[in-house]
């Protein structure tokens, strides 16, 4: 379905990245931030940050993507998990609503809310997901 | 970066199974070139060294297979290690090595541990080794330990008969065929781990049996509610009562299964006698002939004794290698090839009789004592195969026969239907009566 979206995409996106499997994105996600309001470097790619990152060949198009969450809870229980501030004790929650001209996500969403958003060349996501969730 | 180390004492190390996956994975396990399993979760990344932190804990498979049914949580692991703890630090420029310290208990305590609500999601495991993609554990294991070790034999009987029952409980009428295999056991004792390819069905087959053993006075009501065959049921508790062993099966993690199951020697003589005069009748689909065109079956096995590989286009009338899959299926039932498609010595006794005469009395003596004639006797009521109704093929295969949708039951009614009447012609009894 990608091929029908006429997205630009960025030159570091291999030819089959982001996939046909994909929709315009929309919907309302959650993001861990390192500051409210968010800048362009909290939706790097995941590639950009993790360039020795070994992804399994199904997730590698993931790579190229931004990850976003569905389900606030996902959020919530991971910095739980991992609470102190080297891990992601100070990440600050952010959230908001998707929208068509900021790329492209999978047309199947993860049992566990997990979204990855291709964005597209331009696209300023940080405008959009900036609702800080106060917990 | 890479989140496994390179270049440490830990070996050279393959993820295992992933435990939550935050952004990449962040609670996993590993395994070394030596086998030996480590706990790992992140512990932060130090930005002013440029590394990511991992505590790793060696772990054994038993304790391993306790944190995933959630006996204790993943900080236990780091705060009673079975032997130590690691710091593991890796660059996040890949080109430098990882460095990895061993930590006393009170440095332990100064990292970034897990909390203590943090448990395996049994839902959440990604399977990522071979070996770790199992579902049940099996234990075989003597009443006492005074007795002599479980022989080999038993070991062999208990998984084969116990996957019979499992699987025959786990069928329904879709094309699925369910299964139950040993994936690895561990040497040395009889914990065998066992895999399947219908998780969830086969945690309510295993459920099925623990209920159907429990209640002893229903038994034989609930064998026909589930469509399970008595003599299987009856195989598995004779072989567990006459070799004193208690069995005991345990899930992976508790996501289907609640609790694990016991099978003892000393509890089972009631079950076996209810069993013994049980009237239930069950056979499994395999064990029921799509094929009736006998003389093909007849020169599929005669070509297997020749040590024919056989292909669709070698044999007349055949045109795909399902159909071939057809008649050794049919040969299979009447005990002449094995399931792996090997001959029996039946199927060397045909191939050794010369006229087609002979082959067919044969064959007609085969079909009376095979599974399916004996199963559809005991459902006529009646002592000789020859005394059944061709007739009564549907019904006998809507009662008795479990797996199979409607339009796959009335093909094979059909065929054993056709196979009744030509073997009566050919039955010895009917020969003497002519004065053959």
């Amino acid at each position: 379905m990608s091929s029908s979206l006429n997205y630009k995409w960025p030159i570091e996106f291999p030819i089959d990245v982001p996939g046909e499997e994909v929709l315009p994105a929309s919907g309302y996600v959650y993001r861990l931030v390192n500051q409210v309001p968010p800048r362009p470097n909290d939706f790097r790619m995941h590639h950009l940050d993790n360039p020795h990152f070994n992804y399994s060949s199904k997730n590698r198009h993931k790579g190229y993507g931004v990850s976003v969450w569905s389900k606030l809870d996902s959020l919530v229980r991971a910095k739980k998990r991992y609470s102190a501030p080297e891990q992601f004790g100070n990440k600050k929650i952010v959230g908001g609503e998707l929208c068509h001209s900021l790329g492209a996500i999978p047309n199947i969403i993860a049992n566990d809310g997990h979204v990855t958003l291709w964005k597209t060349v331009g696209a300023e996501p940080h405008l959009h997901i900036c609702i800080e969730e106060l917990l | 970066m890479s989140i496994i180390p390179q270049n440490t004492q830990l070996g050279k190390l393959k993820l295992f199974e992933i435990y939550d996956d935050f952004e990449g994975p962040k609670c996993f396990s590993v395994k070394n070139n030596l086998e030996q399993l480590f706990l790992v979760y992140w512990s932060g990344d130090l930005h002013y060294e440029s590394v990511t932190t991992w505590l790793y804990s060696p772990i054994s498979h038993k304790r391993l297979d306790e944190l995933r049914r959630q006996k204790f949580s993943i900080r236990d692991v780091y705060l009673e290690p079975e032997q130590c703890v690691y710091n593991i630090k890796i660059p996040f420029d890949a080109s430098n090595d990882s460095v990895c310290s061993m930590l006393t208990s009170e440095q332990v305590l100064l990292t970034n541990l897990p909390p203590n609500i943090f448990y395996l999601e049994p839902a959440e495991i990604e399977v990522c080794a071979e070996e770790a993609d199992w579902n049940f554990e099996l234990l075989i294991a003597k009443k006492s330990k005074t007795l002599s070790s479980v022989s080999t034999s038993v070991v062999t009987k208990v998984i084969n008969v116990l996957s019979a029952v499992i699987e025959s409980l786990m069928e329904d009428d879709t094309r699925e065929i369910p299964k139950l295999y040993p994936l690895t056991a561990t040497f040395g004792s009889f914990e065998v781990k066992l895999g399947t390819n219908y998780p969830e069905k086969s945690s309510v087959a295993i459920e099925q049996l623990n209920a159907l053993l429990s209640n002893t006075t229903s038994l034989d009501e609930n064998l026909k509610n589930l469509g399970l065959d008595p003599y299987k049921l009856k195989d598995l508790l004779e072989i567990v009562s006459e070799d004193t062993l208690e069995l005991t099966l345990k899930p992976k993690t508790y996501e289907y299964l609640q609790n694990h199951i016991s099978i003892k020697s000393d509890e089972l003589a009631p079950s076996i006698e209810v069993l013994k005069k049980s009237t239930a009748t069950f056979i499994d689909s395999s064990l029921v002939p799509q094929s009736s065109d006998i003389d093909r079956i007849i020169d599929v096995v005669c070509r297997k004794v020749n040590g024919e590989f056989i292909q669709h286009d070698d044999i007349e009338g055949i045109s795909s290698i399902r159909q071939v899959q057809y008649h050794t299926a049919a040969a299979y039932c009447l005990g002449l090839l094995n399931k792996n498609q090997s001959v029996t010595s039946a199927g060397r006794f045909l191939h050794h009789k010369e006229s087609k005469n002979a082959r067919y009395q044969y064959l007609s003596e085969r079909f009376e004592s095979s599974d399916l004639g004996w199963a559809w006797m005991k459902w006529a009521n009646v002592n000789n195969i020859y005394d059944v109704q061709e007739n009564t093929a549907k019904e006998f295969i809507k009662d008795c026969v479990k797996g199979l949708n409607s339009e796959t039951s009335k093909r094979r009614a059909s065929t054993i239907s056709s196979w009744l009447r030509i073997f009566k012609k050919y039955s010895r009894d009917e020969s003497l009566r002519k004065g053959n």
